[in-house]
């Protein structure tokens, strides 16, 4: 096996610490997560994320690192300005975790935690394509344990779901990276060329992890029923990914734009009919990835740029409300809207944290998605995409009902439940804290963001034009929120999405599949039972009948012999 | 603790004054159309550009509509009782399993 490793674009000789790559790293340095315990384990999960924060700021864009392996040429450490505003936020978010992450006794949960930041990492950093499908389906098998260390039949059952569809998305994604192999020769992984069957298959394949419509489901099924802890991680790297992935291969697919816009609407109007308020979180994940999916499609350098700024504050913003959730959860045991309520008297701080997520989310000047939202919607304004930029600013609308309005009043505020649950432990504010502080930097000071996007940004987010329609929008929901309040609360429902096409007429098909194959192999095996009975038979009858023990002629013998010496001579056996 | 209960505090301060707290926000409404009104759109781009308090009609009148939207496909087509799938521990007082060895 020959190995060689180049780089491009550096001037200074390289040295191991320069391009020790952040997965091998986060992979290994978990490890002893297994087996540490107390205040060991907590001080290694503190130390470790900040490990790999510091190797990942290390790299240096323009950095490759080549790998030839069996005669394919692997890139797995390509750094340049996308792959790194992607792995800045990641690291963040893998200390941020960690901390919120900080009183769980779990070691494999721990683990499970790392190994799937780790492919998060690797997946960004990879320069060709068999590189990002291992760190992809590790990815996949990483996180699932993430919703079984739930514990719950539930959960159980919902993360083999989720198994299932990424394993098919593995799959397409295989076949994809083959195809495109076989036509072009080539395992780099840059823009892809429109049409072929590979262009179609690996996209599908990203668009699975991206919880593209109708290929969502598993994510608001799956992402509820994990872990407190393990859903903010589940939040940040896999959806996370997909949109790397989709800016770095499909950027201005055209189709890409309607299906985020849908995204966006599909998300936010499932959030408003869901009651657990983890589930509801989920959905706006859709919608928040749906922004990022169309600014790929729209795929100019402000949209690009604005969907990597959307990524990285949506990455930040969703953990924060998802702890604030999470939080939640673990104080009461229960999420559900219908059984929450008033919860402010005796977790303050945690509802004001949630906030400052739920402002973020909804583009609230000084909170840090007005500085990225804002950024795609005026890449469809540029283009001049009327359509595009009113039915974006129509999510807007209902990310603010949902997220910042309804969740929590119906949670925080609104009728009392008479739950008095303690504040969350301190470490997990103290994540939460980490996570809104973040967001509300990057609202006021948005330059140190647009400085690590990969093209060079000229967008000026606090223009009076920009703050008084942003306030316009923000104040007149609001108005229509409260108006409407009184119905708009949770509902003692679950409101069915297209995973009911596999959990319910999927499952019976499956099920009558099952029993069909099982008739037929009974029929079979029965059908073959009787004839061996009547051979048996048969030859039960022949042997008391005598007949191949009788004398044979002696000419009959002698002509068999001399066939059989025919065809040997025939098709040359004897030589 | 100390800290969990002034903020406790403010919130409950900011309820007991819902009526000022609604005034504020009525005001601050009126101030934003009335700022469009007063300031020239910066943009050209689309038709509704120019119009004044654009944004505050559709993001009212979008606000109806996507409530509108919810409530149809929820009670026309979607919502299920919560056992639906033979389970109803989608929620349950379980405290998320995350403090368990």
């Amino acid at each position: 096996m020959a190995m060689t490793i180049t780089a491009a674009m550096i001037t200074e000789p390289l040295i191991v610490g320069e391009w020790l790559h952040p997965a091998l790293l986060l992979m290994l340095g978990a490890l002893p997560l297994a087996v540490l315990q107390g205040r060991s384990r907590q001080l290694w999960q503190l130390i470790l994320p900040l490990l790999v924060l510091g190797a990942v700021v290390a790299l240096p864009a323009g950095l490759t690192v080549r790998l030839e392996l069996a005669g394919l040429e692997l890139v797995p450490l390509r750094v340049d300005k996308l792959s790194l505003a992607f792995a800045y936020v990641f690291a963040l978010i893998i200390f941020i975790g960690n901390v919120f992450a900080l009183q769980v006794n779990d070691g494999a949960q721990h683990v499970a935690a790392a190994f799937y930041a780790a492919s998060g990492l690797g997946a960004v950093f990879a320069g060709d394509l068999i590189t990002l499908y291992v760190f992809w389906e590790i990815m996949m098998i990483a996180s699932v344990w993430l919703i079984w260390r739930r514990r719950r039949q539930a959960a159980y059952e919902a993360g083999f779901r989720y198994l299932i569809i990424h394993a098919l998305g593995g799959m397409l994604l295989l076949a994809g990276i083959i195809a495109y192999w076989l036509h072009t020769g080539s395992l780099a992984f840059e823009a892809l060329d429109g049409g072929g069957p590979a262009f179609y298959l690996i996209l599908v394949a990203f668009l699975i992890n991206a919880a593209a419509p109708p290929l969502h489901a598993w994510l608001p099924d799956a992402y509820p029923e994990a872990t407190v802890t393990g859903t903010v991680f589940l939040s940040a790297f896999t959806t996370k990914t997909a949109v790397y992935v989709l800016a770095r291969g499909f950027p201005g697919t055209e189709l890409l734009v309607w299906l985020g816009v849908f995204m966006t609407l599909y998300g936010v109007i499932y959030a408003f009919l869901v009651n657990d308020i983890r589930r509801l979180l989920s959905y706006h994940i859709i919608s928040q990835v749906g922004y990022m999916v169309a600014g790929v499609g729209l795929g100019s350098a402000l949209a690009i740029s604005g969907t990597t700024a959307h990524a990285f504050t949506h990455i930040l913003y969703k953990a924060l409300l998802l702890m604030g959730a999470g939080a939640v959860l673990q104080m009461t045991g229960r999420s559900r809207l219908t059984e929450l309520g008033g919860l402010y008297r005796t977790m303050p701080l945690t509802f004001l944290l949630y906030m400052v997520g739920g402002l973020s989310i909804s583009a609230f000047p000084l909170f840090s998605g007005f500085v990225s939202k804002t950024m795609i919607i005026e890449a469809a304004a540029v283009e001049g995409r009327g359509v595009i930029f009113l039915l974006m600013t129509l999510a807007g609308v209902g990310t603010f009902m949902s997220t910042t309005l309804k969740l929590p009043w119906y949670t925080f505020m609104g009728r009392d439940s008479g739950l008095r649950p303690p504040e969350a432990p301190l470490n997990m504010r103290i994540a939460m804290g980490i996570a809104a502080l973040l967001c509300f930097v990057i609202g006021i000071a948005p330059g140190w963001l647009y400085a690590i996007l990969p093209y060079p940004v000229e967008y000026e987010a606090y223009t009076a034009g920009h703050l008084i329609k942003e306030m316009q929008l923000l104040l007149f929901t609001g108005l229509g929120f409260f108006l409407l309040v009184g119905v708009l609360g949770g509902k003692d429902k679950i409101s069915l999405d297209l995973d009911w096409f596999y959990r319910v007429p999927g499952k019976r098909a499956l099920d009558r599949l099952g029993a069909g194959i099982r008739a037929v192999d009974a029929a079979a095996r029965q059908a073959f039972m009787v004839r061996f009975q009547a051979l048996e038979d048969w030859a039960t009858h022949l042997r008391l009948s005598g007949w191949p023990l009788r004398s044979w002629p002696t000419g009959s013998m002698a002509l068999w012999t001399a066939v059989v010496l025919a065809l040997l001579l025939v098709f040359g056996l004897g030589r | 603790m100390k800290m969990t209960t002034a903020t406790a505090a403010l919130i409950d301060a900011l309820v007991r004054h819902g009526r000022l707290v609604r005034g504020t926000m009525i005001g601050l409404m009126g101030l934003s159309v009335l700022l469009d009104v007063l300031k020239p759109s910066h943009y050209s781009r689309f038709p509704w550009d120019g119009i004044p308090g654009f944004t505050a009609v559709f993001a009212f009148l979008g606000a109806l509509l996507l409530i509108g939207v919810y409530k149809a496909i929820g009670y026309g087509l979607v919502y299920r009782r919560p056992d639906y799938y033979g389970d109803d521990d989608h929620s349950g007082d379980d405290h998320g399993a995350s403090d368990r060895g």
